[in-house]
C-alpha cells in the first residue's frame, strides 16, 4: 500500500506533464477521447485535433460552396463549434462525420442568411426551377486528343464538374459522396423527399460520369 | 437500404425500341419486351429509372426487389455493367480527390480559433455574471424577509466561535489560528506572518 501510493502519483505526473508531446502519437480515435477528458478540451490536444481534420473542413466547405470567398472564416467557425461541443459526442469513432455534419450545418445556416439577404426575386426562382436546371440530355461528346491523362488531370476536371453542377445537386452529391450521409439524413437536412434526394444524386451522377466519360472508363 | 418503395415502380420495364437518350445506355437485349409501345417520353423516363435506380443500388438504397433487378442486370447487361464501372470510378475519384488547397495555412486557422474561443468566453462572463447577480439579488429579495430566524441562528452560531478566538487570544496562541485560518485572519499578527504562509504554499 505505502509503495504503490507514490508510484501512482508519479505516474500521473508524468502522463500530465508529456500531454503537448503525446497528443501527435495518439490515434485518431485516443484523440478525441483527450479532447473529451476535460470540461473544455485542451489546447495542445485540440490543436493536435485541427491539424488532423483541417483538411477534411475543407474539403467538405470547397465542394459545399466552391464560390465562396471566406471559407477560412467558416472553418474556423466549425472548429468552435467542434471546441464547445466535442464533449457531446458520443462515440469518438464517429468524430469525421460529426464534424461533418457541423461543418455542413454552418454551411447550410449561412446558405440561408446569404439567401435571405440578396434580391428577392432569387428566393423563388431557384426553389421552382432548382430540379428542372439540370436535365437529363447529354451533352454532345467531345472526344478530345488521345493523351496520357495523368490523374492530377482527372482530379482538376473532378473538382471543375462538381463545382460546375447547380447548388442543390452538388450539395446533395457532396453530402453523399464526400460525407458518405444516408439519403434520409440528407433529405432531413435538406428538407426534401427521400425521393427528390435519390433523383438528385441520379442526376449529378449522370452528369458527372458523362463529362468524366473518357477519365473513367478504363482507367 | 432504407427500404422505402419507389414511387414509379411501374416504370422499370425497359423499351428496348425507342431511346433517344441511349448514347450511354442502350436497351437491354435481356429487357421483357415491353406490352404496350411508348412515346420517347416514357422511354426517357424508363432510362432515367434505370440510372436512378443503379445509383441508388450503388448506395445500398434499394429494396430487395430492385437489388435482384439490378443484379440481373448487372450479370447480363453489359451497358449496365459498363455504367457501374463507371460510376464505380466516379466514386473512387470522390473519395480520393485531394484536398484542396487551404486559403490558409491549419497553424494560423488554429491560432485564430484559439484567439476566438479565449475571448468569447469574456464577453459570456459579462453576460453571467449579469446573470448571476441578478439570480442573488432575486434570493436576497425572496429570502430576506421575517419567516427565517432559526435558519439564520443555526447558520451563524459555529462560525462565532471561530471569529472569537483569535481575537480574546491575541498574542502567540492566536498566531497559529490566523495561520490555520487565513481568510478570517486579519488583526495585525497575521499581516506580519505573511511569509511563513506563504512558504506552506
Amino acid at each position: 500500500m505505502s509503495q504503490s501510493l507514490p508510484v501512482s502519483w508519479s505516474s500521473v505526473e508524468a502522463t500530465a506533464s508529456q500531454t503537448p508531446v503525446q497528443a501527435e502519437k495518439l490515434s485518431n480515435y485516443d484523440l478525441v477521447l483527450q479532447c473529451q477528458t476535460e470540461h473544455r478540451p485542451e489546447k495542445s490536444a485540440f490543436a493536435e485535433l485541427m491539424r488532423r481534420y483541417q483538411s477534411h473542413v475543407d474539403k467538405v466547405l470547397y465542394h459545399l460552396a466552391p464560390d465562396w470567398q471566406d471559407r477560412a472564416d467558416l472553418a474556423q467557425e466549425v472548429w468552435i463549434r467542434v471546441y464547445r461541443n466535442v464533449k457531446r459526442l458520443n462515440d469518438p469513432i464517429k468524430f469525421r462525420g460529426w464534424l461533418s455534419r457541423i461543418a455542413t450545418n454552418l454551411f447550410y445556416d449561412e446558405l440561408r442568411k446569404r439567401k435571405r439577404n440578396s434580391s428577392p426575386l432569387s428566393l423563388d426562382a431557384p426553389l421552382t426551377l432548382a430540379d428542372g436546371e439540370l436535365d437529363w440530355e447529354i451533352a454532345s461528346a467531345t472526344p478530345g486528343p488521345e493523351e496520357d491523362l495523368t490523374t492530377r488531370e482527372f482530379y482538376d476536371q473532378l473538382n471543375e464538374a462538381i463545382a460546375d453542377l447547380p447548388e442543390v445537386f452538388r450539395t446533395t452529391i457532396v453530402l453523399r459522396e464526400i460525407e458518405g450521409m444516408a439519403y434520409e439524413e440528407i433529405a432531413e437536412l435538406t428538407g426534401v423527399s427521400l425521393g427528390t434526394v435519390k433523383s438528385r444524386i441520379a442526376r449529378a451522377r449522370h452528369r458527372l460520369q458523362t463529362q468524366l466519360q473518357r477519365y473513367l472508363d478504363g482507367g | 437500404m432504407t427500404g422505402y418503395s419507389h414511387p414509379k415502380r411501374s416504370d422499370f420495364t425497359m423499351n428496348p425500341n425507342l431511346d433517344p437518350l441511349n448514347n450511354f445506355m442502350q436497351p437491354s437485349p435481356i429487357d421483357p419486351a415491353s406490352p404496350d409501345p411508348k412515346g420517347s417520353f416514357e422511354s426517357t423516363n424508363s432510362q432515367r429509372d434505370r440510372f436512378e435506380l443503379l445509383s441508388a443500388y450503388l448506395d445500398g438504397e434499394v429494396t430487395a426487389t430492385e437489388r435482384k433487378q439490378v443484379e440481373e442486370w448487372l450479370v447480363n447487361d453489359a451497358t449496365v455493367q459498363k455504367l457501374h464501372a463507371r460510376l464505380l470510378m466516379l466514386r473512387q475519384g470522390f473519395r480520393s480527390l485531394p484536398a484542396p488547397q487551404s486559403s490558409q495555412p491549419v497553424e494560423q486557422t488554429v491560432e485564430k480559433v484559439f484567439a476566438k474561443i479565449e475571448r468569447r468566453p469574456k464577453l459570456s462572463l459579462v453576460w453571467g455574471g449579469t446573470a448571476i447577480a441578478a439570480l442573488l439579488v432575486g434570493a436576497v429579495t425572496m429570502f430576506s424577509p421575517i419567516g427565517r430566524p432559526p435558519v439564520s441562528q443555526v447558520a451563524f452560531k459555529p462560525s462565532q466561535p471561530a471569529v472569537t478566538t483569535p481575537q480574546s487570544s491575541a498574542d502567540g496562541d492566536g498566531l497559529l489560528v490566523a495561520l490555520d485560518q487565513p481568510v478570517l485572519a486579519i488583526p495585525n499578527e497575521a499581516i506580519n506572518s505573511k511569509t511563513p504562509a506563504a512558504i506552506k504554499r
